[in-house]
């Protein structure tokens, strides 16, 4: 079976679906309902299908609607935007060892690389700005440098 | 205190604003937080957690500032806690010991308290044993408090509470004790007053002003009678005697009521939450008469120690029946009546004495004193059935005329300016003049004159202070103070 992850890997994605699926609800019993469906793409079209059936309503559209708004995201800030082939391989890893989960990226370009995530309450600084951060606030760093100049001269 | 990405990078959780009521809101994820644990926003302000659920924890903001939805939100795994040290004397501090904007401090040697500590349990405590002299007449011979002792004092506003209780800071600094004053949601304008008022008397150097004005925000009031109590048991435990006043506890209640209506607490009696009992009686537990141990030069050292607790309640029209009134009355050793009807007949202090209970006192009393007491309020009692009659004009005997005239000259003695302090061994003395007809057929000037001349003399002549005082200290009988007043005229001149 289509899980909905597996098509929502972001919540761009989500939104993006969420919206559709309001207009859906209003366009219910008019005209417009299959012409708007059909404006959907092709996997999209397949979860309203399963999860709402062949008889499409309301309460069918709300309760997908709110499976939707139910599904866990990990926060990632990033240093640089990401390409939508390695979103998906992070998107991947994560649910295979993790869970269903959909990414919401966040950009800061302070963070030079790595990534801050969050995710349920926890937070983890895996930025390299942190590392470049701790690593200079070590004093020893500092004798070792001066060593190895010293040698070279 | 840290940053908050330095506590977001140490202990790992994140939370976000999700709801935002007034001084309250509600944060959700932080999976790791536990009650009264103090957070961090984004902006650096603080809050303090009042309650956990499932979904969210509903947190205290202790600032003004306003707070955005979506701001994120870092545990500092501490509760609420100030800086307590010698430095903080002279000062005024808010509830959260930060000193006022414009006071400079020297850091010395401090610490750091949690102030919701628990009171010391009951093995560390000791019987009241000595009396606290508040510096006025009319308590120190006929509502007698004594040193960690709890005294509620109460009355209607513009009846003159704050006044005595200056005269009580004043008194008790001038016996060496430390003051802790807690302004508690009054207007800036007051506070100001009593600082400088203070700073006059030249009692602010041992003193601590605890102060919150009533537009600080909710949270902020209801953590000042806390950070006071804290501050009296740092100098408890440094072997001082201390006292508490807390002006006004009525207020406190208001501010914390509307915290948990915002909280959507369920409403008690007038609106109150179930719990307000509970957060004045913990507050008032912490005072009383304690056994200490402090480190001397070579060793330990058990003294005993008292933080004695003046708090205030402000009365509507004399009502004493209020829901919070009698909540502490009923968590306190006692009240004194500030009556409105007194006030405005002139009586300064307008204490009602008939109306005014000390259930600890008189233990703390030496025989004499207890004698004296005794006597005052049979004879207040006896005077006042007489001026009933009087009243209704009926025929008096010659021992009633002597009694009522007697009665008006000690109404006299019991009167007192408010920027004035009378020792307890001169107000014994008065009394002993009265009963010994020494002040018989003088007007009330000519009272008040002898009163004064004999404070002047008790500060100023060492020699009289020291018979004074053990004459007063012996234990003899009120008889034979009397006979000794009636023959020394040293004393009276």
């Amino acid at each position: 079976m289509l899980s909905i992850t597996s098509v929502l890997k972001t919540t761009s994605n989500k939104n993006e679906l969420l919206r559709q699926l309001h207009e859906l609800r209003e366009n219910l019993n008019t005209d417009n309902f299959d012409q708007l469906l059909q404006t959907l793409s092709f996997e999209f079209q397949e979860m309203v299908k399963i999860h709402c059936g062949q008889s499409v309503t309301v309460n069918k559209i709300n309760e997908f609607i709110h499976q939707i708004e139910e599904i866990p995201v990990i926060s990632l800030t990033v240093a640089t935007n990401i390409s939508d082939e390695t979103t998906a391989r992070i998107h991947d890893w994560v649910t295979t060892h993790v869970g269903e989960y959909i990414l919401d990226f966040n950009f800061d370009t302070e963070l030079i690389g790595g990534a801050l995530v969050t995710c349920n309450g926890r937070y983890l600084d895996m930025s390299v700005s942190r590392l470049m951060k701790d690593t200079l606030s070590n004093e020893h760093i500092y004798e070792t440098l001066f060593k190895v100049e010293r040698a070279t001269i | 205190m840290k940053s908050y990405s330095d506590y977001l990078n140490e202990i790992e959780e994140v939370g976000i604003v999700e709801k935002v009521f007034q001084s309250l809101i509600y944060v959700r994820g932080l999976p790791g937080l536990h009650p009264s644990e103090i957070v961090i926003f984004e902006s650096g302000e603080l809050g303090q957690v009042m309650s956990l659920t499932e979904d969210y924890a509903e947190v205290m903001l202790l600032s003004y500032a306003q707070i955005n939805i979506d701001t994120k939100v870092a545990r500092t795994n501490s509760v609420i806690s100030i800086e307590v040290g010698e430095h903080i004397l002279g000062k005024s501090v808010n509830a959260l010991g930060v000193v006022e904007s414009g006071e400079t401090t020297v850091k010395g040697v401090s610490e750091t308290r949690y102030i919701f500590a628990s009171p010391l349990g009951i093995g560390s405590r000791k019987n009241i044993d000595k009396p606290f002299e508040t510096g006025v007449t009319a308590i120190d011979l006929v509502v007698s408090l004594g040193k960690g002792q709890r005294e509620l004092v109460v009355g209607d506003r513009k009846s003159g509470k704050t006044q005595f209780l200056m005269q009580c800071a004043r008194s008790a600094v001038e016996k060496g004790q430390i003051c802790i004053y807690a302004g508690i949601a009054k207007k800036r304008s007051d506070l100001a007053l009593i600082k400088s008022k203070f700073k006059e008397y030249g009692v602010l150097d041992s003193m601590v002003l605890v102060v919150s004005g009533s537009s600080d925000p909710a949270p902020l009031v209801y953590l000042t009678p806390y950070t006071a109590m804290t501050y009296a048991e740092y100098f408890r435990d440094r072997g001082r005697d201390t006292l508490v006043i807390l002006d006004d506890m009525t207020a406190h209640a208001k501010y914390y009521r509307e915290i948990s209506l915002l909280a959507n607490r369920f409403p008690g009696r007038s609106s109150y939450p179930g719990d307000i009992f509970y957060i004045h009686s913990q507050l008032m537990e912490r005072a009383g008469n304690f056994i200490v141990t402090k480190k001397n030069a070579k060793q330990l050292e058990r003294t005993n120690v008292s933080i004695t607790c003046l708090p205030v309640a402000e009365l509507v029209m004399g009502d004493l029946s209020g829901y919070i009134q009698t909540n502490l009355m009923s968590m306190t050793d006692g009240h004194i009546y500030f009556d409105n009807n007194l006030y405005n007949e002139g009586r300064r202090p307008a204490i009602n004495t008939f109306l005014s209970v000390t259930r600890v006192g008189k233990q703390a009393q030496t025989p004499l004193m207890r004698e004296i007491s005794s006597r005052l309020n049979s004879f207040l009692v006896k005077v006042h059935e007489l001026e009933q009659f009087v009243h209704f004009g009926a025929e008096l005997s010659e021992e009633s005329k002597f009694d009522l005239a007697r009665g008006e000259t000690l109404e006299v003695l019991l009167n007192q300016a408010n920027d004035t302090i009378v020792p307890l061994s001169v107000s014994i003395l008065v009394v002993g003049m009265l009963w010994a007809d020494r002040l018989k057929d003088k007007q009330a000037e000519e009272v008040k004159a002898i009163k004064q001349m004999l404070v002047t003399k008790y500060r100023t002549d060492e020699g009289y202070r020291a018979k004074l005082d053990t004459l007063i200290g012996s234990n003899i009988s009120f008889d034979i103070f009397i006979e000794n007043v009636k023959s020394d005229s040293n004393l009276v001149q």
